[in-house]
């Protein structure tokens, strides 16, 4: 009986260390996604002109995948032959303030490359920005714009390449971060 | 009682001569020898002797798989198959149900983890020691109403009141993934009279990328840890019995299967080999996941006076979680859960000639909480308690055979917490409450008709589920499965009644099990596809909303098993399973494709039965396993006989081919066992398996076992 109640007091006194009660269950921090991203910004900029012409393109759902579609999603209207600068601003707005993922994606360039997909009798692209290893990352590129008038669609893709980036990755390579087209017209 | 038995087996058995030896010379020394009285014998002649058993995974056969995720080694079992995300990730499927509809037991204490996932294996030690059961009988209503689905019971051997220490160690080498795993068992008595007794055991484990015909998996390796320590009491009256088990899995997910969107899915659907190259190698990178299991039970145990037995049990168990996805920029998980369960409960238990009685109360209370790492809320923070009672009876008549009966009731108050994306941290919790109720009940008769060796089993029962926190709250992508899932919050509970119909008959060296059962499923929950697809930032995603609806499973489970002689054995089983949307007329999506498998076994002959001197020649043992999986044609379609709620066309069928030699050495101290899986390399790919989209099964995989076993007086 001795041994009995040492072994019981022995295994209440041990409880302790290995149960406990969570107390936070009831008051959750808010539902969100690191990394994710809900807000695309294409950012133009039209040196040539003058004055230098700027506009911004959005592509927005503020509450991420699922739930409500899309609340904005712009048409990327340009002029025939002309030559834009663009940037790409991404943003998660499923924190609280929103979260600018533009300078993690820059860090993480070697990991990631920016596709742009389009018909090129409407628009070319050319990648401007590099990575740490030299490689095209696509936050910045050139648009140059055809000649003639028409509209189709540009679309952007990200694609995170965790393993063996190099000069041949392309849409295929690793997976989609983000797939976004935009409709786009060329007019004067 | 169990003291008893188990002394009595020790000492009738041949394997332990010595001790028994040690017992007759040292007669009258030790309280467990006094109690070896003769009253005992009869009651286990009086045992039946059945079949072996359909529903029962030895440890020896255990060993002959061991290294393999617990799932895996179930699939021994005809009915049994197994639902796999690649590698160490497998659940068992039985009879077409998986995952909250399938009970896993340790010891008797039910294991509470991340159960609803696909890829969320059980967390349970692939080395761990003990026989696994599926209780399919009214008795398994004492673990749960759900429990009707099927118990996987892993009954832990007995803590006996030996004078003496066990050593037992094993090891596991596979060529296929480079595994390598030990396994070590230390058990033995604390004091002279050997009623403290210690069990401890620790296993590890490390594998590499895996092997598919033509090329290796990328990150498909993991790393699993486990220590289990035993601590037990026990005197003539009470039985005090404490366990702690710490388990750790961290395991490699093959990246190219976290596909972010349909055209991703595409590509590698239209790929024959996997597009993530991959080489030989240990290195794990994200994705991944991580798993920390902890579990402590304790177990007081007292018999009465009057005959009576009183048990107390308490457990708590906490499972961490953490998803990790290639995709993330920041080095945060993308799905970081804490689950922690205590349960306690009262059995009393009283034997009155030939009626049992046994009445249990208790109560579970769970938590869910979503660590602070901003990751996502695939499953919302919970809180649950779940008080519940049940009675079990048991009349073994020698005309009307064995019957049990069970009744069970349940309440679940459940509460979930919530704060929407965009919201702070002061604003109002969205709370939701839900309350069930419910009673289950379940009739167990087993009758050997006289004068023959037929045996029939009938069970027959009413249970119920109530909805999980995923299939109520769910909102947002499934990582990996490119699929947005939708949950429901008008789901009711699922309530179940089934029959099953068990013949077992055995003429002189043939024996012949057969089970069939029907399942009626009342607001069965799954996931339906839905007619709109979502557009997200990464492109387009099919949209799927959990449903309740009408359904019904029915099985049929056979094995046959020929004496040849001189240690010859063949075997024979199949298995086919059926799912039906009774609703919308339609099969259920992924259940097992009919199967049947064909073994010449070779056993040595037991040393009980043979006078010969035991060599290593005739402790040899070999067999030889052929398994065949037909088609999965049975899928749903739409109504222009399209397949639906599936990405690619179901794969074709597959026969693998297996052998295995093995032996003892050292006066049949250490055992070996050389097999090889998939001899014939074939590339294939199975229904259940959610790596089919991209890439097949592994190949061809040499594995090496061997196992030590000593006791010292």
């Amino acid at each position: 009986m001795r041994h009995f109640l040492f072994l019981l007091f022995w295994s209440m006194c041990s409880m302790p260390f290995f149960t406990s009660c969570r107390k936070d269950v009831d008051n959750p921090r808010p539902d969100s996604q690191h990394g994710a991203i809900t807000t695309l910004k294409l950012v133009m900029t039209d040196s040539s002109a003058f004055p230098i012409q700027r506009d911004t393109f959005l592509w927005d759902d503020p509450d991420g995948a699922g739930g409500q579609q899309p609340i904005r999603w712009d048409t990327i209207r340009l002029k025939p032959s002309r030559m834009y600068q663009f940037q790409v601003l991404l943003t998660n707005k499923l924190i609280n303030p929103p979260q600018d993922l533009h300078p993690l994606i820059k860090a993480q360039g070697t990991q990631h490359l920016l596709v742009y997909r389009c018909d090129t009798t409407l628009v070319r692209i050319t990648i401007t920005d590099r990575d740490n290893l030299n490689l095209p990352l696509g936050l910045e590129s050139l648009w140059h714009s055809g000649t003639q008038v028409g509209s189709g669609v540009a679309e952007i893709n990200l694609r995170h390449i965790a393993f063996g980036k190099n000069s041949n990755s392309g849409v295929s390579s690793g997976h989609s971060d983000l797939q976004i087209q935009f409709p786009l017209e060329i007019k004067p | 009682m169990l003291h008893l038995i188990g002394v009595l087996l020790i000492v009738g058995s041949p394997i332990h001569k010595t001790f028994k030896d040690t017992i007759l010379q040292h007669q009258g020394t030790a309280d467990s020898i006094k109690r070896v009285d003769l009253p005992t014998v009869e009651i286990i002649k009086k045992t039946y002797q059945p079949a072996q058993d359909l529903n029962r995974l030895s440890q020896r056969i255990a060993f002959e798989h061991s290294g393999r995720p617990i799932a895996r080694q179930l699939e021994a079992m005809p009915g049994v198959t197994v639902l796999s995300s690649g590698g160490q990730l497998a659940k068992p499927v039985v009879n077409g149900l998986h995952s909250q509809r399938v009970l896993i037991l340790q010891d008797g204490v039910r294991l509470e983890g991340q159960a609803w996932g696909s890829d969320h294996a059980p967390e349970i030690d692939p080395f761990q020691e003990g026989d696994w059961v599926l209780l399919q009988a009214a008795s398994s209503l004492r673990h749960g109403p759900e429990a009707l689905g099927g118990v996987l019971d892993q009954q832990v051997s007995p803590l006996l009141q030996h004078g003496h220490w066990d050593v037992h160690a094993s090891a596991v080498g596979m060529m296929n993934s480079g595994l390598m795993g030990a396994h070590l068992r230390l058990q033995g008595p604390l004091d002279r009279n050997a009623r403290w007794q210690i069990r401890w055991q620790g296993s590890g484990q490390r594998s590499g990328n895996y092997r598919i015909p033509g090329t290796y998996m990328a990150n498909t390796g993991h790393r699993e840890n486990s220590n289990t320590l035993e601590l037990q009491y026990n005197n003539r009256r009470w039985m005090v019995q404490q366990s702690l088990r710490i388990y750790q899995l961290r395991q490699g997910l093959y990246p190219g299967a976290h596909v972010e969107n349909t055209n991703d899915l595409q590509n590698a659907l239209n790929s024959p080999l996997p597009l993530w190259p991959g080489s030989w190698g240990y290195q794990l990178d994200r994705p991944l996941q991580e798993v920390l299991h902890k579990q402590y039970n304790l177990r007081i145990q007292r018999g009465h006076h009057h005959g009576g037995l009183s048990s107390l049990r308490y457990g708590y168990q906490d499972n961490l979680r953490q998803e990790w996805d290639s995709r993330s920029f920041l080095p945060l998980p993308e799905m970081a859960l804490a689950l922690g369960t205590h349960h306690a409960s009262y059995t009393y238990t009283k034997t009155i000639r030939n009626w049992r009685w046994e009445q249990a109360i208790g109560i579970m209370f769970q938590q869910n909480l979503n660590e602070p790492s901003n990751a996502r809320q695939f499953i919302r923070n919970y809180q649950s308690l779940n008080p519940w009672a049940y009675t079990l009876i048991t009349w073994d008549s020698r005309s009307w055979g064995e019957q049990e009966w069970a009744i069970r009731y349940d309440e679940v108050h459940f509460n979930s917490y919530y704060r929407p994306p965009g919201t702070g941290i002061d604003d109002a919790v969205t709370r939701d409450t839900r309350d069930f109720r419910r009673w289950s009940a379940a009739w167990t008769w087993q009758w050997t008709i006289p004068t023959t060796a037929l045996r029939l089993r009938l069970n027959a029962g009413s249970g119920w589920r109530p909805p999980s926190a995923n299939e109520l709250y769910a909102n947002g992508l499934h990582q990996g499965m490119a699929a947005l899932e939708q949950g429901n919050p008008r789901l009711v509970p699922e309530q179940t009644q089934l029959i099953n119909l068990g013949l077992e008959w055995k003429y002189k060296s043939l024996e012949f099990q057969s089970q069939a059962g029907l399942r009626a499923i009342r607001d069965y929950i799954f996931l339906e596809p839905q007619s709109m697809p979502a557009t997200t930032v990464n492109g387009v995603y099919p949209q799927f909303a959990f449903v309740g609806r009408d359904a019904n499973l029915r099985h049929w489970n056979n094995s046959l098993r020929q004496n040849l002689g001189n240690g010859w054995k063949i075997s024979l089983s199949t298995a086919w399973i059926r799912g039906r949307d009774i609703e919308h007329q339609n099969w259920l999506v992924w259940m097992p494709s009919d199967r049947w498998s064909i073994g010449l076994h070779h056993l040595p002959p037991s040393s009980n039965t043979s006078s010969r001197r035991v060599s290593r020649w005739n402790t040899l043992q070999a067999g030889l396993e052929f398994q065949q999986v037909a088609r999965q044609n049975r899928v749903p379609v739409d109504s222009t006989g399209q397949q639906i709620l599936d990405y690619a066309p179901t794969p074709i069928g597959y026969s693998l081919l297996r052998f295995y030699i093995g032996g003892r050495l050292m006066g049949e101290h250490l055992h070996w066992i050389v097999s090889m899986e998939n001899a014939l390399n074939t590339r294939y790919r199975d229904y259940l398996n959610r790596l089919r989209y991209f890439a097949d099964e592994p190949g061809r995989n040499l594995c090496f076992r061997i196992q030590y076993h000593l006791h010292r007086h």
